[in-house]
């Protein structure tokens, strides 16, 4: 029976791959074709989706962006059988969108059925616990610490270091906390590996499980991914009925169960100490740190909290080891990392990459530059909290130091590119506005300064005199001051990068602009 | 965009009764739910959280009303009036705006008649914003009640808007 691929992720989703599963299903009946359709998750090609794979000789022939009206004309193709089509994009392997990337996390996603167990382990699925099951806790940390692993939420802090403290930790009980809010703007790595290879998460919080002996583990997923909520309910009753999930995993003596539970539309539920209150059942106000979550976590526990992602390329780095993966990036960036390009591209998507490539390269070769076909003109990288580099920026490699060291942060690696038609002030203020809005209210640097921080700058819109545009340009220097040094988590406290960097290119742009008059 | 209408799925809220949401909540498992969990519910059957329906979580969680009160005005995502059959959320973050979604947002609501957080009794729809839906590739987005649309244009959209309204 010829296997179709469809993919069923929210990208392929929002462009009508339900319409064309019933478009495919039709036409396979009325030609009295058996077809068995397999659904699988994006590889991240946004711009070639819905993306339409077959398989022939152990290969996948790939065809896309199909639309509807192209379904006949496929069949009359043969593309069951590879034929030529105007759509036709060949073998998906040899597609440089896709063998430029180093594959690693998402080495699954894509290829396999979603929601098949025996199609994940047939994949080196599982391959990851068995190795743990080989090992001690401890030994499964010191994995991580060497595998160079950073937490790939944002604020990279060293995987296996965390573990390390959780483990160390003494406590009758703790948790493994997998923070799926990503409510970064610019970024959609974690649902992509949530919908296309939800089970590798799964491993992923189980191998966390035996590291430090933790029963329990909690996905807290934003509300905005209802499709992640469907697949990971399917993915988890999987794994609970065939023994991967529950007491007694695969005779192994280990027991862990994961429960999904829901946000509620606050951005600020991606910051982990709000997280857990969240999770706990009340308002998600952030927590004074120290006491670390590691220590004093969910319910009082030591806690492991890491993203969709880092827990995602724990498998992998235990099954292939730590210097199989660490061959990979450069200095204190190890692995690889999916940057997701959106906003005015061309060739949108996920892209999972060795760090060390730049800003550049992933723009203009995997992206081939703007949609709207105007210059680039301004670049968002790491989310509402990332700055914005201009044109000229773009040599920066993308590591965790280079970044720093330009005044930004990768964070979860969203790059948002914005051409010539883009207004630098209104994003400045669009940064301070949106602080307003998410702040959880705990501190006045936070839930005050952003709001003075839009007034500002509406002043800063508003008035045409050279004298009190400095008086306002220095105030709001001072009031980011104060937002970044004296804000308690990451919201207040980082605001000012976007805002800053958006009003520097401003003033460049405005400069230059008189200049030329 | 024309044939989209029909894979959407029209929202039906059952009528505020306090009796029926005491009987939904009667056998919640408090020790494996959080209250999050419950305003979920309750919102998923009648559309929005009822003022009448604090007390009632207040009981079942043993928290004071201040607090469950507390816990509602602190998310978006909870409602405090009934919405349309249709919930249309526009993504205002920065992916979407780079390909316009500030126009798109100002055509709707002018055509719709509303701002935020506002129903258009007539057409059935409620407007609210939303920041990102992890579709970024494929900006402008927008979502009507769990249906994700991309590469949204306003004059398309205006037209599903009217279907909807007619159906």
């Amino acid at each position: 029976m010829p296997a179709v691929y469809l993919p069923r992720d929210t990208t392929a989703l929002s462009l009508h791959a339900e319409e064309l599963l019933i478009a495919l299903q039709q036409e396979a009946a009325k030609r009295e074709i058996d077809l068995s359709i397999i659904r699988n998750g994006s590889r991240g090609a946004a711009w070639l989706e819905p993306l339409l794979e077959v398989e022939k000789n152990g290969q996948r022939i790939a065809y896309g962006p199909v639309q509807i009206t192209d379904i006949k004309s496929l069949f009359d193709a043969d593309f069951l059988n590879a034929g030529e089509h105007t759509l036709k994009l060949g073998d998906i392997n040899d597609i440089p969108w896709f063998k430029q990337q180093q594959r690693l996390t998402f080495s699954r996603c894509g290829n396999t059925d979603a929601l098949s167990i025996d199609d994940y382990v047939k994949h080196d699925g599982f391959k990851g616990f068995q190795t743990a099951l080989g090992l001690t806790g401890q030994e499964i940390i010191e994995t991580l610490i060497d595998s160079g692993l950073r937490g790939r939420g944002g604020a990279a802090f060293p995987t296996g270091l965390k573990w390390k403290t959780v483990a160390d930790a003494e406590a009758d009980c703790k948790y493994i906390v997998c923070n799926a809010d990503e409510g970064d703007s610019g970024t959609f790595s974690d649902r992509l590996l949530m919908e296309g290879d939800p089970f590798c998460l799964i491993e992923g919080m189980l191998i966390a499980g035996i590291a430090i002996g933790a029963e329990l583990g909690f996905i807290y997923l934003r509300s905005e991914y209802p499709l992640c909520k469907t697949i990971l309910d399917e993915a988890l009753t999987k794994a609970r009925q065939t023994g991967w999930l529950g007491k007694n995993i695969q005779g192994s003596g280990i027991n862990f169960d994961i429960r999904l539970h829901i946000g509620a539309g606050a951005y600020i539920c991606g910051e982990e100490t709000s997280l857990l209150e969240s999770l706990e059942g009340k308002r998600g106000q952030i927590r004074y740190k120290p006491p670390l979550p590691a220590i004093h976590g969910l319910h009082g526990k030591p806690t492991i909290v890491n993203n969709v992602i880092s827990f995602a390329s724990v498998p992998i780095i235990l099954a292939r080891g730590a210097a199989f993966y660490a061959q990979f990036g450069n200095a204190q960036s190890l692995g690889s990392m999916p940057f997701q390009l959106g906003g005015n591209i061309k060739r949108g998507g996920m892209l999972e990459i060795p760090f060390g490539l730049s800003l550049r390269e992933i723009i203009e070769d995997f992206g081939a530059g703007t949609l709207s076909g105007n210059p680039v003109a301004a670049v968002q990288v790491g989310g509402p909290l990332g700055a914005y580099f201009s044109a000229d920026q773009l040599d920066i490699p993308l590591e965790y130091e280079a970044f720093s060291a330009a005044g930004g942060m990768l964070g979860h690696g969203g790059i948002v590119v914005f051409d010539d038609s883009i207004n630098l002030l209104k994003q400045a203020r669009f940064a301070m506005q949106f602080c307003a809005l998410e702040s959880c209210g705990k501190c006045t640097p936070c839930r005050i300064g952003s709001v003075r921080g839009v007034e500002i700058i509406d002043k800063i819109r508003d008035t045409q005199h050279a004298k009190e545009l400095s008086t306002h340009y220095e105030l709001l220097n001072d009031l980011c001051d104060t937002m970044e040094s004296a804000s308690l988590c990451a919201m207040g406290g980082l605001t000012p990068i976007p805002v800053r960097s958006a009003i520097k290119l401003y003033q460049i742009s405005t400069q230059a602009d008189k200049t030329q008059s | 965009m024309l044939d989209t209408v029909n894979t959407i799925t029209k929202n039906h809220f059952q009528d505020w009764h306090q009796d029926e949401a005491t009987s939904l909540l009667l056998d919640f498992d408090i020790d494996d739910n959080t209250i999050l969990d419950a305003l979920h519910l309750c919102q998923n059957t009648f559309g929005y959280i009822d003022k009448e329906l604090i007390p009632l979580l207040a009981k079942i969680f043993n928290l004071s009303r201040a607090e469950v009160q507390g816990v509602v005005s602190f998310y978006p995502d909870f409602r405090e009036q009934k919405p349309g059959a249709y919930i249309l959320k526009i993504c205002q973050a920065e992916s979407c705006q780079a390909l316009g979604s500030d126009k798109l947002t100002a055509d709707i609501k002018k055509f719709l008649d509303l701002d935020f957080h506002q129903t258009n009794s007539e057409a059935d729809i409620t407007l609210e914003p939303v920041y990102c839906l992890g579709n970024c590739s494929c900006s402008p987005n927008v979502m009507i009640n769990s249906r994700i649309l991309s590469r949204v244009e306003s004059e398309k959209l205006k037209q599903l808007l009217q279907q909807l309204g007619n159906t």
